[in-house]
């Protein structure tokens, strides 16, 4: 009774979101997100269907479905990563060259396991790559947070919603995952109400943070700091140099 | 035995990530201080002053003349303020350091030419100072200015030593690989052919 309310609170919320998107008309700012969104909302009200109707097949709805949303929740990271550091290219530079080569690195270790698992079916194998994959979103999402807390780069309200929440969804997903695959069947009846009511609590700090929109702030930077990028590293190492030698000078006497 | 792995992997993530928010926190101030004064320079500056201060705090002349010319709670009273004074200036010299990284990330951040290896490479060299400094700041705290200088001369004086082992060992290599390459009879014969 409780996880179908919240299944139900998690449908209005999720059509709230997507109503005011379209009344604020900044549904085009953030596009796959809207999609992402959008692909939930299909997805639970189409389950709460197959659940009553025609439950034999709800667990094979249930996990393919789900990969599709993984596949979606990967290009709201990218989406993230294109709105914030539109406007910094030496960061976005950086993060072309480190975020490919962890997605590489993470997306590789779970189909090499996947494709070791002698009898892949939807189920126990399904759940473990499900979270294999989340742990890959994690990964990227992670790496994307330090790379705006290392740069200084600002995000609007929208933005630092999305990452904020999705990031909660992504972790809350990893524990719950390895709980369940960790805990068994013992686990799944506490499963039942802990998925929904994260997933509403995501929901909801969306909600707060999408209400109306909030552009990314512009660059903090003066136009005259725009030098050449060699220099610029040459003197910030000579500077590094010399602030060692002098506490090496300060220190002896 | 996996669940706690994967938990305390989330721990350490949120860890980092309360530290780096922490520290931007703590960055912000300085910031906010850099523009108000509009002062946007990439550099570190040498107070000669402060150089010739720090060098009598961490001189042990004066704590021996205290040591001998007064009382055991007046020395002892002495050396914490010493410390007190050591730890200061390094704090002051650290803040420098972590402002100078600052602008320059603040800078870079807009460049389009940015060198992502150039920049794990200051990184590093930003960290090494760090670590370096933040050891000291711990012997200092500990064992007070005079005993961190002498713990930071022996430690240069130590990596010297290793440094002339490397090179020597470096220089005894090298003749045993040049004569290898010189009588290696496929090396003649590709000469010949060429």
């Amino acid at each position: 009774m409780v996880s179908s309310v919240l299944w139900v609170i998690g449908l209005a919320l999720e059509s709230t979101l997507l109503v005011r998107s379209v009344v604020g008309n900044f549904l085009k700012h953030y596009t796959l997100f809207y999609l992402y969104l959008l692909s939930v909302l299909l997805r639970s009200a189409s389950l709460l269907a197959v659940y009553h109707w025609w439950p034999n097949f709800y667990l094979s709805v249930y996990w393919y479905s789900q990969f599709l949303n993984v596949l979606l929740g990967c290009a709201l990271v990218w989406e993230v990563y294109k709105i914030a550091l539109s406007r910094y290219p030496g960061a976005a530079r950086m993060a072309r060259n480190v975020l490919p080569f962890l997605f590489i690195f993470a997306i590789t270790r779970v189909f090499v396991k996947a494709w070791n698992s002698p009898n892949w079916i939807p189920g126990r194998t399904a759940l473990e790559t499900e979270r294999d994959l989340r742990i890959v979103q994690g990964v990227l999402l992670l790496s994307l947070v330090v790379l705006f807390l290392y740069y200084a780069i600002p995000l609007g309200r929208n933005l630092k919603g999305i990452v904020g929440g999705y990031s909660l969804f992504v972790l809350t997903s990893i524990v719950h995952l390895t709980l369940r695959d960790y805990l068994g069947d013992n686990f799944q009846h506490l499963w039942q109400y802990i998925q929904p009511f994260s997933y509403v609590s995501v929901l909801l700090v969306w909600c707060v943070t999408l209400w109306s929109y909030a552009p990314n702030p512009k660059p903090e930077t003066e136009p005259q700091l725009q030098e050449d990028y060699q220099s610029l590293v040459r003197a910030t190492r000579r500077h590094l140099n010399s602030a060692r030698a002098y506490l090496h000078r300060g220190m002896r006497p | 035995m996996t669940v706690a792995l994967y938990l305390a992997l989330i721990s350490a993530v949120l860890l980092i990530i309360s530290i780096l928010l922490l520290t931007r926190a703590v960055g912000r101030a300085s910031e906010a201080a850099v523009d108000n004064e509009k002062e946007v320079s990439l550099g570190f500056k040498e107070d000669a002053l402060a150089l010739e201060v720090s060098a009598r705090i961490f001189n042990p002349e004066d704590l021996n003349f205290v040591a001998t010319e007064t009382s055991g709670q007046f020395a002892h009273t002495f050396r914490e303020e010493r410390t007190t004074l050591a730890l200061g200036w390094l704090r002051h010299v650290r803040g420098q350091v972590r402002q100078l990284i600052r602008i320059h990330r603040r800078t870079v951040r807009v460049n389009s030419d940015l060198k992502p290896l150039d920049e794990f490479r200051l990184f590093f060299g930003f960290l090494l100072f760090q670590l370096m400094s933040g050891m000291l700041y711990c012997v200092i705290w500990v064992h007070g200015p005079v005993e961190a200088a002498r713990v930071l001369e022996w430690s240069l004086q130590f990596a010297g030593k290793l440094r002339k082992i490397a090179e020597e060992a470096v220089s005894v290599a090298t003749p045993v690989r040049a004569e290898i390459i010189k009588t290696d009879p496929r090396m003649s014969g590709g000469t010949k052919s060429s």
